[in-house]
């Protein structure tokens, strides 16, 4: 019973020890959460900061390849003007020489006809090529530009950027793609009415008649009149 | 029926609207072969031209049809209008409105060629550019130089 006293402040003193560090633990954690908000905050801010830097990069390069599918319409309504002139200087000369000779004249208008669609083609092409090349300069300059982009935004910006361009690269060889198909009707009806126009102006009547024969000859040679016998149509019968 | 020979009278006629100028004279005349009035020859060389009337005396005197006889000339003129129903109409386009030449050239090439005489029924048509389209005893057949750039423009796309 003697010690009880000191053993009653002990207590008291080990109890009062033990809430002193429960404060300290508690004070401690609320620190931590403190700067675990505030690290939170600078990590959102951060992500915030790349996803906006992302979506100007893309917006950029949007914006250049709109302007890049633009310009090449700008160029190809040029080009087919300077063609169609091209091409009536060309036709005109061909379909005099191809007229006077209408034996040859499928095998000649098509050579004419195929000549100035390569011709066409291969300058539509090249126009188109030069789109390609712009787009993948965009690309290599905007990769460039990401290296001095921070760690934490380089990855992401740099996805969003792939993901972007791999898709504005589809839709410009899709577009590249289209172009060259519509350039290649373009051309065919190009080269069709300048023939035609050609031909409805130069033919005179005696080449028309001689034309003529020409395919009434064809057509004997391929059966028609045969068949209009064998029909019962007959000399004796007139 | 006995065909007629292809005299003057015949091979002249070359076109639809000859045959429908001729086939409307051969009427009159026939309507004008059971009239008594005045001389049946000066009728006819009234509705024919020169050159229609004199191929027309012509074929009366090779088929002994006498002008004075007009059940006779009837008769012809029911046989003419007869074989130029039957001749063959050759329906085709082309690109111009033909010279007299041009329908010349072709009629003697049915002539020559197939042994056929043939009636041109033309219609004008710039869209083909040049030769023609034809339709003969129930057969068509595009022979024109519109079809063929369209064609050769056409495989170039397959």
């Amino acid at each position: 019973m003697e010690n009880l006293p000191i053993t009653l402040i002990l207590s008291v003193l080990l109890s009062l020890l033990v809430l002193l560090f429960a404060y300290y633990l508690s004070r401690k954690e609320q620190r931590l959460q403190k700067e675990e908000g505030r690290i939170g905050k600078i990590s959102s801010r951060i992500k915030e900061d790349a996803n906006l830097k992302a979506d100007e990069v893309v917006r950029k390069a949007i914006d250049r390849a709109e302007r890049i599918i633009l310009d090449a319409e700008i160029v190809k309504t040029d080009f087919l003007k300077k063609v169609e002139e091209n091409l009536e200087r060309v036709g005109e000369q061909g379909v005099r020489e191809l007229k006077m000779d209408s034996e040859g004249f499928d095998n000649k208008y098509k050579e004419l006809f195929e000549g100035m669609r390569a011709e066409y083609l291969k300058h539509a092409n090249s126009t188109l090529a030069s789109v390609e090349k712009i787009a993948d300069e965009e690309l290599e300059d905007f990769r460039k530009a990401l290296k001095s982009e921070t760690v934490e935004s380089k990855d992401l910006i740099n996805k969003k950027v792939s993901e972007e361009f791999e898709k504005t690269n589809l839709e410009i060889q899709e577009y590249k793609k289209s172009q060259i198909d519509n350039i290649d009707k373009e051309i065919s009806t190009l080269v069709l009415k300048i023939s035609k126009e050609v031909l409805g102006k130069t033919l005179t009547s005696s080449e028309h008649e001689k034309i003529i024969i020409d395919s009434l000859e064809d057509a004997k040679k391929n059966g028609l009149f045969a068949k209009l016998q064998m029909g019962g149509i007959t000399r004796e019968k007139l | 029926m006995k065909n007629l020979p292809h005299n003057e009278f015949i091979r002249e006629i070359k076109t639809v609207k000859e045959m429908k100028d001729i086939l409307g004279k051969l009427s009159e005349i026939g309507a004008e072969s059971f009239s008594q009035n005045g001389s049946f020859e000066k009728k006819i060389a009234a509705i024919f031209r020169p050159d229609e009337a004199d191929a027309f005396f012509a074929i009366c005197k090779e088929e002994g049809v006498s002008l004075s006889n007009p059940v006779a000339v009837s008769a012809l003129v029911n046989r003419l209008t007869s074989n130029l129903h039957s001749l063959f109409v050759v329906k085709m386009d082309l690109a111009i409105l033909p010279t007299k030449d041009t329908v010349n050239a072709i009629c003697s090439w049915f002539e020559e060629k197939l042994g056929v005489k043939i009636i041109l029924d033309v219609t004008v048509n710039p869209d083909i550019l040049a030769g023609f389209e034809i339709e003969i005893g129930g057969f068509y057949k595009d022979c024109t130089i519109r079809q063929k750039l369209d064609s050769i423009v056409n495989i170039a796309h397959e």
